[in-house]
């Protein structure tokens, strides 16, 4: 192989590198604009102490699968499945996706919102905090214990 | 230096032969009773009966332990089937073992989850069922043998969801505060950034070739280079070989020469 060739073989790799880096750097999106763009905006009429900053959405899907769809854009910091819903943990958002009409609902809440929401289901894990609510189980293995 | 690859290597051999896994009892009391209670609503909502069984067996020196639990009864207590209440129309149950390997031995640990769902009153096993769950119910396996009782925890807390999930029983409902958090709860540990989370092996893969891709431009052009200069001396030596072997012959010539122009004029002068 001439050195032209290589040359041109090992230009071709660094330009292409250097687009798709460009790419991914310039587009980088973020949780919230990804479920905004993949689900359905639907009023907060039916979520409980909703607040300004929270936004809901529907999934054609289960909650799991549908969280399963989230995590595999965004990879979540922490993830809880329950058997009331999934919820997962991002850097200043917490995403709950929960049974809802025709497949489930997804609801996005800053993070100390969120963390405010889901308690019972969340707190002790993810966090600190005593309980409150039926279901909460003070945390998980070993925590605060 | 010598002092310092010294230290570095004591270190290094310091944690290859340190112990890596915990010997200590799977689940404690607290943890056992707080997933007997998620458990027992689970089974109230969905009608399923869900139990565990965690074995450990540690060849290391450190007691083997065996740990059950379940919606229905205490938890630790031994089950058997006439136990199961009649309200469940289906069992899953979950068994764990993990065996732990001497320090001396050649084998490694290992773990393995194995789920099994029983339709009730029969007992007869509903592979239809299983084979919905199992994948899930299964996976990260290998996480039971840094943290048994933590694996455990988190795969039977999830394991209503599984089965919901796999259409065997519904959701449980939601629960959730509408009042603020109280003064001491808070969300703790960083997160990190979720780019880097979800791109960064992308991001540095592409930084990866384009430094391979100028790394190997680089090697190109220098021995090209290089390649092009010895071309070059060689040329040069060459050229002067043909240079000194076209004197010496010139000079051989010029030496012959001579000899016959002596001889000439002795001819004459006979």
């Amino acid at each position: 192989m001439s050195t032209t060739v290589k040359l041109a073989i090992a230009a071709l790799i660094g330009v292409v590198s250097i687009g798709a880096l460009g790419s991914t750097l310039l587009n980088r999106g973020s949780v919230t604009s990804h479920i905004a763009s993949a689900y359905a905006k639907v009023p907060n009429t039916d979520v409980p102490g909703a607040t300004t900053s929270t936004n809901t959405y529907k999934s054609d899907q289960s909650p799991m699968a549908t969280a399963d769809a989230i995590a595999k854009k965004w990879k979540p910091a922490e993830r809880r499945d329950e058997g009331s819903g999934s919820f997962l943990r991002y850097s200043d958002y917490v995403v709950g996706v929960v049974p809802g009409a025709g497949g489930s609902r997804i609801t996005v809440d800053r993070d100390r919102d969120g963390y405010n929401r889901y308690f019972p289901y969340i707190g002790g894990f993810w966090g600190t905090g005593s309980g409150s609510g039926e279901t909460f189980r003070g945390g998980g293995p070993g925590v605060g214990k | 230096m010598t002092r310092l690859f010294a230290a570095l290597a004591l270190v290094i051999a310091f944690v290859a032969v340190a112990p890596t896994h915990a010997h200590a009892v799977a689940l404690d009391a607290v943890d056992a009773e707080e997933l007997r209670e998620a458990l027992a609503q689970a089974q109230e909502v969905q009608s399923i009966c869900y139990s565990y069984e965690l074995s450990v067996q540690d060849s290391s020196g450190s007691e083997s332990t065996n740990e059950r639990g379940s919606s229905w009864a205490p938890a630790g207590a031994r089950t058997t089937p006439t136990d199961l209440p009649t309200t469940c129309v289906r069992h899953i149950r979950l068994r764990a073992t993990v065996v732990y390997t001497a320090e001396s031995s050649e084998s490694e640990d290992s773990s393995n989850y194995t789920v099994s769902v029983l339709s009730l009153p029969s007992g007869v096993p509903d592979h239809a069922a299983q084979s919905k769950i199992q994948a899930r119910a299964t996976a990260k396996a290998g996480s039971l043998i840094n943290d048994p009782g933590d694996a455990v925890f988190n795969r039977m807390s999830e394991m209503p969801a599984i089965a919901a999930e796999a259409g065997l029983g519904p959701y449980l409902p939601l629960e959730t505060r509408t009042e603020p958090l109280a003064q001491d709860a808070a969300l703790t540990g960083s997160p990190g950034s979720d780019f880097l989370r979800t791109k960064g092996m992308t991001v540095l893969l592409l930084t990866l070739c384009i430094l391979g891709a100028a790394g190997w431009a680089t090697y190109i052009v220098i021995s090209d280079r290089a390649q092009k200069r010895r071309e070059q001396q060689r040329a040069s030596r060459r050229k002067k070989y043909r240079k000194v072997v076209s004197d010496e012959e010139q000079t051989e010539t010029d030496d012959a020469s001579p000899v016959d122009a002596d001889d000439s004029p002795k001819e004459e002068r006979t």
